[in-house]
């Protein structure tokens, strides 16, 4: 363990913004957790000890926000992560079969990480959009009315960002 | 627009309660303004309630015990167990007590049908997930959990569905954690957060799944932790060297007094078969027995409570040793002590009484101390007594002694302002650094710090914190005063504080204004090398601050106050603790008699002490330990330890306590004061001493409360209170036999208290030593001060003295630590004395800037201790991250430096 985890290094404008928002600089920590999540995809140890370090409290506390939300991933996610919806509205319209598609059409299975890093998936309960059930968020994208062809176009566009991004590194 | 008052949190979203501060609980309404003061109804009987009070406040005063868990009096109230649920007229439903303020006219039904109905079905709420194992719990005989089972719940469990399990982590080496016995009454978060200092633990993950803990299982680190155990309610939280070890009821409790630090703490010592188990704060009685308390606000800290043990070190010995052509022979403590009286009457008689000198350990009891004196005065005749081989110099002892001596104050009277001097207090006294805490938190005074160190757990209240440069306390100090005597200008003391006049202005003003306060000034930074200069310093402030304060010099010494108190100090006539080896070494002092080998051990190194005493020509040594001492007397008289000694002792506020044996002393082993009075009597003094510790209380009353008819039995704890009051007067004068001059002061002494009546300034100690840098040209400068856990000669023979021994961090000021690269649990080389250590680094605002500060005694490899003053460093940071914080956070290497 050498390395010191510096995820927020570049924001430090932001980061002062939002904390100026607040009576105290604690109130800050969800914001803060969120640019965490938007930067390395998870919220690791590393990252929470940063955020503490910045605010000024223990890590302990940052914990126990992290671990409070299940919003904010633990483990490392794939690029695209799928937070499918499983509760009543979207259970009745098909999450199930969507799932099912998903693994076999597209290999990305339930709670766990494809081999090239790009997807992963996990269920939630309700996100509020029973009116276009089944319904799954794509990172931070809501994505309605499911279907298979949907889904194809869905994967596919986010295998043509990931090559085009792949590219542009190159 | 209409004010915004805080009123209590309350509803789902205060699980945790942040934001109420606990009450004064259970206080007298004496002296509580009329219009304050309402009536209201508890259980049909008309009760007076204050203002803002919860329900729960009013029940405690008024002796109802309601049902309560998450309630607790030292902490902020969380609302969550919601087990105090009562019936209040004219509101629907049952409300929870503790959190529900009283209203005038307000009806309280706390045992109504009602009020069960609801206490009971929170009971089985409590009880879902809860194990039934019982049998095997650690708490079981002494669990709140099991007791309101009975008390008030049910006998059945409509509880169909598995219960909730969890992974048991490994997280504290003190404390283990059973979470599935846990009922999230999250008393344990709340005192780390707000006693403990450090929201180490915490609440985790959510509803059904959620859980206590610490962070990446790290351990719960702050030196009052233990007290988790005794406030968790069920077996969650258990002690690890207890675990397993013994069931509560098969213990015999002895109430007595922690002989550890200068706190002086009321414990329960909980023994059987001559053995310790475990220490807690006093035990309460419920019903027919006595228990734990774990409503107590009477903390104890880590040392206190884990580290008693060390009468039971491998190292103990019993038995009595004679010196016979060059071997020590076992024999029977009397003729043991016939033999240390012939070798003393040889060298008195040689060479005269003044060859002899006589040392105490500062734990000493004040019947151990006044046999001492009388020995060394009217027995061998000699000025020679002393119990301050802790501090660096005569200077610094003397100093100290003359500090006690006028020492006015306490923290009893909840003075208004706090005005705090140096050091670590914390870690010299744990539980006087708590309860000045609490004056900040609970009770809202003002706590202003001073000095070259601000100890970290008490400068997070803080209402203001002035630094200076090590070495410069007393020209502040002195500044201070005058400034408040109107005789130096507030600019001056800006330009010396490096702070904006505006800053020192309300410093200032904040002493003036005050109506009472307290000066707290430590003794112990680099073993008391300021202390000449400092203590008359702190001396003119206390005499300038006037009527309404009081002056409180702390050291961690267990009984400085009483053996300062009863003149067992050499004088200027006499040779003290730290002009011993010099008086050996010119052959003034022929024979020394040590009570406690901790009387001679802090004056040198082992190879240094032992060159020393092997000229003398009588070495009577009183101890419990075989060490290396031991093994250089001429007689070794097997003393009783800790846990096997009666007596009294003072703690720093000079509040006097009983010292009870738990146990009986270790084989032939005797108690102090008994190995005293037989000594007398073998050096020809037939009528010395006396034949029964009550006897030897006697004359210590005589001296220190010559009006006082309190006996010892009075003295006794009940239930953790004093059963009786003691009221002391002025000691009586003409008892020193040969210390015409001891003058203990005009002593005051109210109810079990000895405090100086009279404020009279010390006079101005001799060699003030403040010529040293005030700041490195290059670097830092290395400043320390004690622990209490630190090493030393009877902490390192408790059971898991290394558990209890802090981590090791070298603490840096934030704005040094961004301007050389650093960051907490960093790895640095620290270059000292031409070593090269490598260091845990703390960022912290306890030193000033310009200086790192570091515990002594902690760190195996380098000591800081072993430089007289603060010492010039540099710092070099690693890019390397200190492992883990379950680990050791400095390894174990210190290399000669490399060119």
């Amino acid at each position: 363990m050498t390395a010191m985890p510096e995820i927020l290094k570049d924001d430090a404008e932001e980061i002062e913004r939002l904390i100026g928002k607040y009576p105290s600089r604690r109130s800050a920590m969800l914001p803060l957790l969120w640019i965490v999540q938007r930067r390395a995809g998870w919220v690791s140890q590393g990252a929470m000890e940063e955020v503490a370090g910045i605010l000024g409290v223990t890590v302990a506390e940052v914990y126990e926000v992290v671990s409070f939300y299940t919003m904010f991933q633990q483990k490392p996610v794939g690029r695209f992560h799928i937070a499918l919806c499983d509760t009543l509205s979207c259970a009745i319209c098909g999450t199930h079969e969507i799932a099912a598609y998903l693994a076999e059409k597209h290999g990305i299975e339930m709670r766990k990480v494809t081999g090239d890093g790009l997807f992963s998936m996990e269920p939630v309960e309700c996100i509020g959009a029973c009116a276009n059930a089944p319904a799954l968020l794509l990172n931070e994208d809501l994505v309605g009315d499911l279907t298979p062809a949907g889904i194809d176009a869905m994967i596919e566009e986010c295998r043509r960002k990931a090559g085009a991004t792949a590219a542009a590194a190159r | 627009m209409a004010q915004v008052t805080k009123g209590p949190a309350c509803g789902i979203g205060a699980t945790i309660g942040y934001g109420a501060p606990a009450g004064k609980v259970g206080r007298a309404l004496e002296g509580v303004p009329e219009d304050q003061l309402f009536t209201m109804t508890l259980n049909g009987r008309e009760v007076k309630a204050r203002k803002g009070e919860t329900i729960m406040e009013v029940c405690h005063r008024e002796d109802t015990y309601v049902p309560h868990y998450c309630w607790h009096p030292s902490l902020s109230i969380a609302g969550n167990c919601r087990l105090c649920l009562v019936e209040v007229e004219k509101v629907p439903k049952p409300i929870i007590a503790c959190q529900t303020q009283v209203s005038p006219g307000m009806v309280v039904k706390s045992a109504s049908e009602q009020a069960k109905t609801a206490q009971e079905w929170m009971m089985e709420f409590l009880l879902v997930n809860h194990p039934l194992d019982c049998p095997i719990c650690d708490r079981g005989g002494e669990c709140q959990l099991q007791r309101y089972s009975m008390e008030y719940g049910t006998s059945h469990s409509r509880m169909a569905d598995k219960k909730r399990k969890y992974v048991k982590p490994q997280a504290d080496p003190l404390i283990d954690i059973e979470r599935n016995r846990c009922i999230m009454c999250t008393r344990c978060v709340r005192f780390c957060d707000e006693v403990g200092g450090d929201h180490v633990m915490g609440v985790f993950a959510r509803g059904n799944d959620n859980y206590i803990g610490t962070f990446g299982q790290g351990p719960v680190s702050n030196i009052f932790s233990g007290n988790v155990i005794d406030l968790c309610p069920v077996g969650c939280l258990t002690s690890k060297p207890f675990r397993f070890k013994a069931r509560v009821w098969e213990l015999t409790q002895t109430q007595t007094t922690c002989t550890q630090c200068s706190s002086g703490c009321k414990v329960t010592s909980w023994t059987r078969n001559g053995r310790l188990y475990r220490t807690t704060p006093p035990s309460r009685q419920r019903h027919d027995h006595f228990t734990i308390n774990e409503d107590t606000e009477e903390f104890i800290c880590n040392q206190g409570r884990f580290g008693a043990d060390f009468s039971a070190h491998d190292s103990r010995r019993g038995e009595s040793l004679v010196r016979r052509a060059d071997r020590l022979e076992p024999a029977p403590f009397g003729d043991a002590v016939a033999r240390a009286g012939k070798a003393l009457r040889e060298v008195v008689e040689r060479h005269g009484g003044e060859s002899v000198a006589i040392l105490l350990s500062p734990r000493a009891t004040n019947e151990e101390g006044l046999l001492a004196r009388k020995l060394a005065r009217d027995v061998v005749g000699t000025w020679s007594v002393d119990w301050r081989a802790n501090q660096q110099s005569v200077e610094a002892a003397n100093a100290v002694s003359a500090a006690l001596r006028v020492a006015d104050g306490d923290l009893e009277s909840e003075p208004d302002v706090v005005v705090i001097v140096n050091g670590d207090i914390a870690h010299q006294s744990p539980v006087l650094a708590l309860r000045i805490q609490e004056l900040g938190r609970r009770h809202l005074k003002k706590i202003v710090m001073l000095g070259h160190y601000h100890d970290p757990y008490l400068a997070g209240h803080a209402a203001m914190s002035f630094h200076n440069a090590p070495g410069r306390t007393a020209e502040i100090l002195a500044q201070l005063a005058g400034v408040l005597a109107g005789e130096a200008s507030v600019a001056d003391l800006a330009s010396s504080l490096g702070r904006t006049e505006e800053d020192v202005r309300e410093l200032v003003d904040t002493i003036k204004s005050a109506q009472s306060g307290l000066l707290v000034q430590s003794l112990q930074d680099f073993d008391g090398r300021y202390a000449p200069a400092e203590v008359p310093a702190a001396g003119a402030l206390r005499a300038a601050l006037g009527e309404g304060w009081g002056w409180l010099p702390v050291t961690g010494e267990r009984n400085a106050v009483g053996l300062n108190a009863l003149g067992c100090e050499p004088g200027e006539h006499g040779i003290g603790a730290r002009g011993l080896l010099d008086a050996i070494g010119d052959g003034r002092i022929k024979a020394v008699v040590a009570i406690g080998a901790d009387a001679i051990d802090p004056l040198g190194n082992e190879e240094l002490l032992a060159g020393a005493l092997s000229n003398l020509d009588a070495f009577v040594l009183a101890d419990s330990f075989d060490s290396p001492y031991s093994r250089l007397a001429t007689v070794f008289l097997g003393m009783a330890g800790n846990l096997e000694t009666d007596g009294t002792a003072f703690d720093i506020e000079g509040n006097i306590a009983l010292v009870k044996a738990g146990v009986d002393p270790v084989g032939d082993s005797r108690q102090g004061w008994r190995i005293l009075t037989e000594l007398g009597r073998a050096l020809g003094r037939a009528d010395f001493g006396a034949d029964s510790i009550e006897d030897v209380w006697t004359q210590v009353r005589a001296e220190l409360a010559a009006d006082s008819d309190a006996t010892l039995a009075a003295l006794e704890l009940e239930g953790g209170t004093n059963a009786a009051q003691f009221v002391v007067q002025r000691p009586a004068g003409g008892a020193r036999n040969r210390a015409p001059e001891h003058n203990p002061g005009n002593y005051r002494t109210d109810g079990l208290h000895l405090r100086s009546a009279a404020f009279e300034a010390p006079k101005a100690g001799t060699a003030p030593s403040s010529s040293d840098p005030a700041s490195a040209a290059d670097g830092f400068l290395l400043t320390w001060g004690p622990h209490v856990s630190g090493r030393g000669y009877l902490q390192n023979r408790a059971s898991i003295a290394e558990m209890l021994l802090p981590k090791p961090f070298l603490e840096v000021h934030p704005a040094d630590a961004a301007a050389i690269g650093v960051k907490t649990n960093q790895f640095a080389v620290l270059h000292v004395n031409g070593l090269r250590t490598k260091v845990g680094i703390k960022v912290g605002r306890g030193p000033a800037r310009g200086t790192v500060y570091m515990s002594a005694g902690v760190y195996g490899p380098f000591d800081p201790s072993s430089n007289a003053g603060p010492v010039e460093v540099r710092i070099e940071p690693l890019d390397e991250l200190v492992p883990d914080q379950g680990e050791a956070l400095i390894a174990a290497e210190s290399a000669p430096e490399s060119h």
